[in-house]
């Protein structure tokens, strides 16, 4: 039937075909590229929920004098970040079908975070408030860094150390019971005397993603993604 | 048929824009069909999303705590725990009302029950085109008999809809998405060890143990020493460098007042009877006071051989002394009585340096070491106090337990002891309970202080006859009264503060008066609540079983005009330099010691000793506290009834003292290989002082006082064989904790055995072959794998195995070796890289460590290792893993003296480490949804 079709009107069914084929192959691929997007969002977070979510990550170590420290670049990575980014990629690598039809890997990183904690007002409202600085713990370091995940990185974490200025993000750590005619009477503890600890600082993981989706047998270039966020540690 | 295909064909042929058509149908369909796809994709998306932002909000809050704070709006507890995930999850969700975070608003919300639950009904969130309602609830739990249920917070994000409007429209069912979370915390349950080791009272970086008791004897193959020399090498000076005054930096206004002026308060009761002391001679009956003769029994150190009044009955610490062997050529056992020590007989030297001498207890007791990790432990206990969780706590050493007692947070501060059976206390004066570490009563108990509920309570019940005294007929309640027992208690009962509360003082330095004036003797307040309690010299010695101190005071006066010396406590910086003491505002007190320490030169070998205590700084030599040490706490107060059996005080103190208990009952040892389990534990106690099955009258052999692994046990049994008590076990968090300065050092094995003279652990020990054999007989392990390291090991990974969190705490010294084994545990508390079931000659785990030990690399498990996990074996070695955090259950902290470091800043590092450490670990809020 289709061959006396095209005999008898070569020449339109040929436009027709291609005024209808290539559009409606472009929008298979647009709408696989789409699903294919979502699809690798949703393996992303998935991915950083699993990874990041395991109870055994420490965002502290120890300085010198044995207390509560950030991780020093030097060893953030080995301590740290190198066994969750692997553990990032292995959980990537499992996504669905639709992701192994996915134009780009995602270009991921996960980075510390320190904020800044002010620990010396005599204000409960501001005392464990973060106080907009920061300091950002990676190897090698994003804020220097001209790649493209890096510097989305860095914005994030702009973002979230002036979102959170202000607002209390580490609680009273522990308190140490002492004499009652030598402190300051901090808080009240039914009356006791007390001497409340805090931590200078809170650890957070910024993490972001950040590819292209292509097109037309990954050809055509479609639309680039960029997936970021901040997560909690619990410590 | 024919006509329909005829119809179709020519259809086709004249409308040659049908395929179009169609295909604009297949287009819109598949539009429509792949949209939908991608939305669902998209919401599946989002919800990963939420998800991911509910846990992350909820960690933030887990990290808040439950709340150290009575006050749960300002630092800690259900509001912040509600503000700070709050403020978190409105970062992600950007949504305007999650700025609403006031942590009053969400406490006010509590119920009757304390549930609190606040909720946003339209949160705007992921780029405001979802709109979400989010609630927050938490619950405090439950604590009854019957239903144990922990404390939750949960965070609930629901029906989030997009607000696009046509892909609202796309169903009358809008698809709607969520997540939600809660954490928990299951009601925490503690137990607490203390492992004592000699080490602790260590003072000198290159002598990891106890400075030697200084027995001198010229006939004992110490003639290359001298007296003086050896004194001061190895015992004073000893000073008090505001031990137990936290000075944290930052936190203080002004320098902290001195809180502990003397570990034992005391108060001059005799100044001018007794006979000057001097170097060489003591003279004691001369005087023939009670109070000298309170303390004859050991002969001062000295060169020569002193004659003593060999009438009275040995001291308990003295059974410690028992002799291996006999100085008379019999076989049986002697104890070291004063004729014994002073013998010249070299071959019972070894012996004698078991002794208990007052320098040994000196270091033992007062060491600031020892002081603050006894502190650190009490630090634990006020916060497990402070939050209502119940607690057991158990000390273990072979040797001496030098305890501090432990006191009730609420009567350090404020006590109510108020009753006509106890004194006054200082009224509101906080140094009313915080100068004088003695035990209190249970809050719940002052109204019946001094009742047998209240002694029943710390003894059990003393007067219900249910102890056999083998020397005196009748039954032990007869003896030990509740009124005795609560002297026992009222007073520093601890060895330490038995045997240290005695002292001379000579005139110059108590006055400043060069003279040989007669020296000041300074008792302990018998009532430490209490200075004007009037203390006199007893008129009498406390006969038959007079309970004197070990030894006379250590070298009274100076030695060539240039060493005055004693037992000095410094403290830090309250005293302006050239003036003496403050003067501590005793109340209608008099006689009290007043010392102006300008006067105190310390010779040059001790201030350069390396390192000295808190050697005083430049200018604040006179900054040392108008002091006392030591004085006495006397079982033989007039007013009280004697103690025909002070080795069963001294047991019971030890026992009982700050609710700190030994890990076990003495293990009455018929013969080397056995153990006598028949006897009753209390009666292994609570017998004669010549009874066999005395406690310690089985420490014939030196022990090793380092047995964590026995603490560990009971601490496993106790968790494991009380069902009966706890509705649902596995409804708490067990944790147990337990301090530590040194590496194990004898096995369980080596306890049952006989190999070393250990206490046991309750249950009643049993046959060995039903101890778990963590040891590996007979096989060569390289340092520092030992089997008592092992042991330990395999200990707490076995209770980590029984949902039984263990919270090791590493208060140590630098120190080689020792630093080395304790490398070594924390390495091999990661999760295990193999598994077997034990047998004899094998070990349960095989466990990571940095290094190689000797012929055994990496990729080879030491000796009674199981094999590793074939999925570990192809990835790494055993030596790569180390870099792993801590297995979970176990939490790990350590906190190392550096070499050299002051007790200052030593106790500057030790608390918000440790604190901030355990806080964490014994509140520790979990997913539970």
């Amino acid at each position: 039937m289709f061959n006396k079709i095209f005999q008898n009107n070569k020449g339109t069914s040929i436009i027709e075909f291609t005024i209808v084929v290539f559009p409606l192959l472009f929008l298979i691929n647009a709408l696989w590229a789409m699903h294919s997007l979502h699809d690798m969002k949703r393996n992303v977070y998935g991915a950083m929920y699993n990874v990041l979510n395991r109870t055994n990550i420490q965002p502290f170590t120890y300085d010198s004098d044995d207390q509560f420290a950030p991780w020093p670049v030097g060893t953030v990575n080995q301590f740290v970040l190198t066994s969750i980014r692997d553990n990032l990629t292995a959980a990537l690598q499992v996504g669905s079908s639709l992701y192994n039809l996915a134009p780009t890997v995602p270009n991921c990183r996960v980075i510390l975070q320190y904020l800044d904690v002010d620990v010396t007002s005599s204000t409960p409202s501001i005392r464990g408030t973060a106080t907009g600085t920061y300091t950002l713990v990676s190897n090698p370091d994003v804020t220097t860094s001209s790649v493209p995940v890096d510097q989305l990185i860095v914005t994030e974490a702009q973002n979230f150390a002036a979102y959170m200025t202000g607002k209390k993000v580490n609680a009273e750590e522990s308190r140490v019971l002492l004499d009652a005619d030598t402190l300051p009477q901090f808080g009240n503890l039914d009356g006791l005397p007390v001497n409340p600890i805090y931590l200078p600082y809170a650890p957070f993981f910024v993490w972001a993603c950040e590819g292209d989706a292509n097109i037309m047998f990954n050809l055509v270039p479609f639309s680039s993604f960029e997936f970021f966020g901040t997560y909690a540690v619990k410590r | 048929m024919a006509s329909l295909k005829k119809t179709f064909i020519n259809r086709i042929k004249d409308q040659h824009g049908w395929v179009i058509a169609l295909m604009l149908v297949c287009f819109l369909f598949l539009l429509t069909y792949g949209f939908l796809v991608i939305e669902a994709e998209k919401n599946l998306a989002d919800r990963a999303r939420l998800n991911i932002d509910v846990t992350s909000a909820l960690n933030a809050a887990a990290n808040v705590g439950s709340g150290t704070n009575s006050n749960p709006q300002v630092d800690s507890g259900p509001g912040v725990m509600f503000q700070v995930a709050c403020n978190h999850l409105g970062y992600r969700l950007n949504g305007t009302q999650m700025n609403n975070c006031n942590p009053a608003d969400f406490v006010a919300t509590a119920n009757s029950n304390g549930v609190m639950t606040q909720a946003f009904s339209t949160v705007d969130s992921i780029d405001t085109s979802i709109r979400c309602k989010v609630k927050f609830d938490y619950n405090p739990g439950v604590i009854t008999q019957t239903t144990i249920r922990g404390q939750s917070l949960c965070l609930d994000v629901s029906e989030c809809q997009r607000t696009l409007l046509p892909i609202s429209l796309l169903s009358t069912i809008p698809y709607k998405m969520g997540g939600s979370g809660c954490i928990g915390m299951k009601p925490p349950v503690a137990f607490v060890i203390a492992s004592i080791s000699p080490s602790l009272g260590r003072i000198y970086n290159n002598n990891n143990q106890l400075p030697p008791p200084p027995f001198l004897h010229t006939s004992a193959g110490n003639g290359g020493f001298s007296f003086d020399a050896e004194l001061q090498r190895t015992s004073l000076p000893l000073m008090w460098d505001s031990h137990l005054t936290p000075f944290y930096s930052g936190h203080f206004s002004s320098e902290p007042r001195i809180p502990y002026f003397t570990p034992f308060a005391t108060k001059e009761v005799k100044t001018s009877v007794v006979p000057v002391q001097n170097q060489d001679t003591v003279v004691g009956g001369a005087v023939g006071t009670a109070f000298i003769q309170s303390m004859p029994n050991v002969p001062r150190q000295t060169y020569s051989p002193l004659a003593v009044d060999t009438g009275l009955s040995l001291d308990p610490i003295q059974y410690m002394n028992w002799a291996v062997g006999t100085i008379d050529g019999s076989n049986g056992p002697l104890w070291g009585d004063a004729g014994w020590v002073a013998l010249s007989n070299s071959a019972n030297l070894k012996s004698r340096a078991a002794a208990a001498t007052q320098t040994h207890l000196a270091n033992l007791c007062f060491s600031p070491f020892r002081m603050w990790f006894h502190r650190t432990v009490q630090q634990f206990l006020y916060m497990l106090d402070s939050y209502g969780y119940p607690f057991a706590l158990s000390a273990y050493s072979n040797g001496e337990i030098p305890l501090m007692p432990y006191v009730p947070y609420q009567h350090r501060y404020s006590p109510t002891w108020t009753s006509a059976a106890v004194p006054p206390t200082w009224g509101d004066s906080p140094r009313s309970t915080l100068v004088l570490p003695v035990m209190g009563p249970n809050a719940l108990q002052t109204a019946t202080l001094g009742s047998p509920a209240y002694i029943s309570d710390q003894f059990g019940n003393t007067n219900n006859g249910i102890i056999n005294n083998t020397l005196t007929a009748g039954a032990f309640g007869n003896v030990l009264n509740d009124t005795t027992a609560l002297s026992m208690l009222y007073q520093g009962m601890s060895l330490c503060a038995r045997e240290m509360l005695h002292e001379v003082q000579t005139n110059t330095l108590y006055t400043g008066v060069t003279s040989n004036a007669a020296p000041h003797l300074f008792t302990a307040l018998p009532n430490a609540y209490n200075v004007n309690m009037p203390v006199a010299l007893p008129t009498s010695p406390c006969t038959p079983e007079v309970q004197p101190t070990i030894e006379q005071t250590i070298e009274i006066n100076g030695t060539g005009g240039t060493a005055n010396r004693g037992f000095v406590f410094r403290s830090g910086g309250s005293v302006p330099p050239g003036e003496c003491g403050p003067g501590i505002d005793y109340v209608g007190g008099s006689n009290y010691r007043n010392i102006c320490t300008d006067l105190i030169n310390f010779p040059t070998e001790m201030v350069n000793a390396t390192p000295v205590w808190a050697p005083p700084p430049t200018g604040e030599v006179a900054n040392i506290d108008p002091v006392n040490i030591t004085s006495p706490y006397r079982a033989c107060l007039t007013n009280q009834a004697e103690i025909p059996l002070p080795n069963a005080a001294v047991a019971l103190s030890t026992l009982r003292i700050g609710g700190i208990m030994k890990s076990g009952w003495p293990a009455p040892k018929p013969s080397a290989n056995t153990v006598n389990t028949t006897v009753a534990p209390q009666t292994r106690y609570f017998t004669g002082i010549d009874s066999p099955n005395v406690y310690p009258s089985f420490e014939a052999v030196p022990s090793i006082s380092e047995f964590p692994t026995g603490s560990l046990y009971k601490a496993f049994n106790t968790f494991t064989n009380q069902p009966q008590y706890i509705p649902d076990p596995t409804a708490l968090r067990k944790m147990v904790t337990i301090f530590m300065d040194q590496p194990p050092k004898i096995t369980i094995p080596d306890c049952i055995n006989g190999v070393q003279q250990c206490m046991f652990f309750p249950l009643n020990p049993v046959a060995s072959g039903a101890f778990p054999d963590f040891t590996v007989s007979g096989l060569a392990v390289p340092f520092p794998a030992t089997n008592p390291v092992r042991e330990f090991i395999e200990m707490v990974q076995r209770m980590v195995e029984a949902d039984i969190n263990v919270a090791i705490v590493f208060i140590d010294h630098y120190s080689a070796s020792p630093n080395i084994s304790r490398d070594f545990i924390i390495d091999a508390l990661r999760d295990p890289i193999g598994k077997q079931l034990t047998s004899t000659g094998s070990l349960q785990y095989a466990l990571c460590r940095r290094t190689a030990l000797g012929a055994y690399g990496c990729g080879t498990p030491l000796p009674g290792e199981p094999v590793y996990y074939p999925s570990f074996a192809g990835e790494a070695t055993a030596c790569n893993c180390v870099n792993n955090p801590p297995r979970r259950g176990v939490y790990i902290v350590s906190v190392t003296q550096k070499s050299e470091e002051t007790y200052s800043n030593f106790q500057n590092r030790l608390f918000p480490k440790i604190t901030i450490a355990l806080n964490r670990a014994i509140n520790q809020f979990v997913s539970i949804k």
